[in-house]
């Protein structure tokens, strides 16, 4: 019986996971130096997410459940400077394999967008992402716990300097 | 590029993401993520231990402070060393709390500010620890009389015990008020912290730059 409703747990969530994959391959993206970097890091969140699963609260959105997850550990992940190997699970096999390279895929316009991301800071960085993504402002406040007009005030802000940067 | 239109640049993103990356489900299936250790469960465990750890050694002062009832020098450092591993108990309960508390689901400026909490938390632990050091004449007291059966305090100079205890306050005081995540930096505060002082400052660092966020 347990193990019947374990599997049926464990298919919900790769059903999930395959919903949601382009949530969190974008978010490790935007968090991430390397390629090696970012398998590492789609495997946390994997694993965070699994964790975190039976305790999902139904009054948010599911989406911004899987927001949370991903940034919040996106975050300390790249906040980390020490070796985060040893907290991985051990895997002979691969769970991500990222056969090209994300640069090689990139076309001018994705590669700046990308790289004006890539220098903004942790929190803007986390602001930006749900903005592209076509979050209202209300998802916003709620992944990030900020008010609703602050999230409008800082998209403003982080489009005049993308605008300013783009105009050079 | 086109600013106006930047969302959907940005879909295009996700669609090469999606190309370039193939997530092994299959593997996904067969892989007990559930054994997988969590990042928190090594620090769950050192302050589980440190908890356990103070815990006996608060019990054991309590018991010899009962045992030695009434004799005054040996009750009042037994009394001495039982709060002291008491603050220190609180301490490791205090950050254990801490650290259950954090759900990765939580909203990111909430959960990011607990994460560097607990880095910072390493400071007050050890200014706690240090709270022990004008009151080191109890361990001698204690240590002396289990050890050897011998009251120190009948066979030392009274002045000398307590000019031990005042020499000692002020350095004290000192080290307490200066041990601080903002002095983290400096040499002897990061010896202190067994070298992890840089990470301290950058937790108080990113602190404010959360705080800095959430005003707009």
């Amino acid at each position: 019986m347990k193990t019947n409703e374990t599997n049926s747990t464990s298919a919900d969530f790769i059903g999930m996971i395959e919903k949601y994959k382009g949530i969190i391959y974008k978010i490790a993206n935007a968090y991430s130096r390397s390629s090696e970097d970012q398998e590492d890091l789609v495997q946390e969140i994997i694993l965070q997410l699994w964790s975190s699963f039976g305790n999902y609260d139904p009054k948010y959105k599911f989406t911004t459940w899987i927001y949370r997850i991903a940034l919040n550990v996106s975050i300390t992940h790249y906040r980390k400077d020490v070796v985060r190997k040893k907290y991985t699970i051990p895997m002979t096999e691969q769970l991500i394999d990222s056969s090209a390279t994300v640069e090689d895929n990139q076309t001018e316009d994705i590669r700046q967008l990308r790289g004006f991301i890539q220098e903004l800071d942790e929190m803007n960085r986390a602001l930006m992402i749900l903005y592209l993504d076509g979050n209202s402002h209300q998802e916003i406040s709620n992944v990030l716990n900020i008010s609703v007009s602050n999230v409008g005030t800082k998209i403003s802000r982080i489009k005049d300097k993308l605008k300013e940067k783009f105009k050079k | 590029m086109d600013i106006e239109n930047l969302q959907n640049t940005w879909s295009k993103h996700e669609e090469k993401l999606q190309k370039s990356i193939n997530l092994n489900l299959e593997l996904l299936k067969r892989v007990n993520v559930k054994s997988a250790k969590s990042k928190m469960t090594s620090l769950i465990w050192i302050n589980a231990l440190t908890l356990a750890f103070y815990q006996i050694v608060m019990w054991s002062f309590a018991y010899y402070t009962v045992t030695h009832w009434p004799t005054v020098q040996f009750v009042v450092a037994g009394l001495i060393l039982t709060t002291w591993a008491g603050i220190i108990s609180y301490g490791a309960i205090k950050q254990l709390k801490l650290i259950l508390e954090i759900d990765y689901s939580g909203p990111v400026t909430l959960v990011q500010k607990q994460l560097q909490k607990v880095k910072i938390a390493i400071v007050h632990f050890l200014r706690m620890a240090l709270m022990i050091l004008p009151f080191h004449m109890a361990f001698l007291i204690v240590i002396n009389e289990i050890l050897f059966n011998v009251d120190i305090i009948k066979l030392a100079d009274p002045v000398w015990v307590i000019l031990q205890t005042l020499v000692l306050i002020l350095p004290t005081i000192w080290i307490y008020r200066n041990l601080s995540p903002k002095n983290a930096n400096k040499k002897w505060v990061n010896w202190l912290l067994q070298g992890n002082g840089s990470q301290i400052n950058e937790a108080q660092n990113f602190m404010k730059e959360i705080e800095k966020f959430k005003l707009g």
